[in-house]
């Protein structure tokens, strides 16, 4: 045997050794005289400390903004087309990504706003996932978590949640914004739309998002996407055993000709089916609440959402009492702004 | 831009694939590249020529991931050039491992054999997965990626010297997995 069909085995080894490896960063050696004596030196410090002070033990954690990175320029959080994420996944947005492929220091902490997308409540999310995952956090307040490159790996969602991460913008004040308000219908409305509405004469028009209750049960569309692109739940086992069975080569092909194009006819029935549904909610939202005339920006289709729908105060006021109404917010449109508009 | 949308452009046939794919993990290929050959010029030749490797495979291909498929190629065609040069006497980083390797792992004692390079793929994977994470790194960047050992050296934190005989014993462990395995070398 030769050294060289020796190394053409290695080349021949798996990707994920050679993704495992493929940004090695560079390591500084310790000299640990040095570090011996500050680690003595910490330890006796933090000792005085706590001495003087008692413990530090439930003090609340507190971030310095100027230490975080954020979204600097639009593209960085321009929020792509995120339809298909699907429950119990985490979807990290280019802009964050980007981000973390920027970053040559683990430690760097990034402003991540969490964005949910079967429609669950705020306050679900937040019991439910962000609540325990041990970083920091003001997601109740502005929607953003704060972690490294590192605690965003390991963060995992239960089924009950899709999640997008997308790097967040500086808030253009760092004071808190206005206090939320829910009213008993269950409705909250922004501090930010609270301010606005406060500052608002009475027939003047905010541009609003309103983001409507929806019931849809995502794992029953998954069901009726994958039934109407003929897959099977045994198919899906199937390819994922096969990945793990071909050679690299065969699996190529069979990523390309099978697994592709059964994932993509998936994707579309589930868009299709969601983009209707959405359709028909806002849709029938608009004529329901009397909103048809208004003017409005956009009726998504990936969301139980109208997006710029200018509304009085009184109209805010009276949909805040709507049952089917999950929130509302001031619209603002960053794009516009950014382009001048 | 996501590797999904940089294939998408190479589905349009769009030029901008390249330029993307180029901006996105030239730095990376060039490196590896460089490793292999230890020329500047022939690294950017090699790079090029893969860019256009990977121009004539998707389409079809739709790699996942595409910096491992791109990086595959990349070698490939280093790997190549090399071996050209190697004709004109040019000494190179692919040389040098192939001479370790060449000292460690195979002996005139045994008759030659003919082993099918993916069983072997598949013996070393094996290997790997029994390493430690830093031992498993000085092989794959040392074997795969073709890393110098003051490379290794800043990667690890470790000493060259140290680096030099860890890759020693791992090579000697390889020959050991590989025997266990009924691959005589």
């Amino acid at each position: 045997m030769t050294g060289k069909l020796i190394l053409d085995a290695v080349g021949g080894i798996s990707d994920r050794y050679i993704m495992e490896f493929v940004d090695v960063t560079q390591k500084k050696r310790i000299n640990w005289k040095p570090a011996a004596l500050a680690a003595c030196l910490c330890l006796a410090l933090t000792a005085v400390l706590l001495w003087s002070n008692g413990t530090r033990r439930g003090t609340t954690p507190t971030i310095a903004y100027e230490d975080v990175i954020w979204g600097e320029n639009i593209e960085d959080m321009e929020a792509s087309n995120y339809g298909d994420v699907k429950p119990g996944h985490i979807c990290i947005s280019e802009g964050l990504q980007n981000a973390f492929d920027r970053s040559n220091d683990a430690r760097d902490v990034f402003a991540i706003r969490v964005i949910e997308l079967t429609g669950a409540s705020e306050e679900q999310v937040y019991e439910e996932f962000i609540k325990d995952l041990g970083v920091y956090e003001e997601y109740l307040s502005r929607g953003m978590i704060f972690a490294t490159q590192e605690q965003v790996r390991e963060i995992l969602v239960s089924d009950r949640f899709a999640i997008v991460f997308e790097l967040a913008s500086k808030p253009s004040d760092t004071t808190p914004v206005g206090a939320d308000y829910v009213f008993p219908s269950g409705c909250k409305i922004y501090g930010n739309l609270v301010d606005k509405l406060a500052e608002a004469t009475d027939d003047e028009l905010l541009p609003v998002v309103i983001r409507i209750r929806d019931n849809v049960d995502l794992a029953t569309v998954e069901e009726l996407a994958m039934e109407r692109a003929g897959v099977s739940a045994e198919d899906l086992l199937f390819y994922e055993n096969q990945t793990r069975i071909l050679s690299d080569a065969e699996n190529l092909v069979f990523q390309r000709d099978v697994v592709m194009p059964a994932y993509d006819r998936i994707r579309h029935e589930r868009v299709t089916i969601l983009g209707e549904y959405y359709q028909q909610l806002n849709e029938g939202f608009l004529v329901n609440t009397g909103l048809s005339d208004a003017q409005y920006e956009s009726v998504s289709t990936l969301l139980p959402c109208i997006l710029g729908i200018r509304l009085t105060k009184g109209q805010i006021y009276q949909l805040a009492s709507d049952p089917q109404v999950s929130w509302m917010d001031y619209y603002e449109d960053s794009a516009a702004e950014d382009l001048g508009g | 831009m996501d590797d999904n949308a940089i294939i998408e452009l190479f589905f349009e046939r769009s030029e901008n694939a390249i330029v993307e794919l180029s901006a996105k993990y030239g730095l990376i290929c060039i490196r590896t590249a460089e490793n292999i050959t230890f020329n500047k010029e022939d690294a950017q030749e090699c790079v090029n020529d893969a860019y256009l490797g990977v121009w004539n495979a998707i389409p079809p291909a739709r790699p996942k991931p595409l910096l491992s498929y791109v990086l595959r190629i990349v070698r490939n065609v280093s790997i190549n050039r090399v071996q050209h040069n190697n004709a004109l006497k040019r000494r190179s980083g692919y040389q040098e491992c192939l001479d370790e390797l060449e000292a460690e792992l195979t002996s005139s004692e045994t008759p030659e054999t003919v082993y099918d390079a993916k069983l072997l793929s598949g013996y070393i994977e094996e290997f790997l997965d029994g390493l430690s994470r830093t031992d498993r790194l000085l092989f794959v960047r040392r074997y795969w990626y073709l890393d110098s050992f003051g490379e290794l050296a800043a990667a690890t934190g470790l000493r060259q010297g140290t680096v030099r005989t860890r890759l020693t014993r791992l090579r000697q462990r390889l020959k050991q997995h590989l025997f266990n395995q009924g691959v005589h070398v």
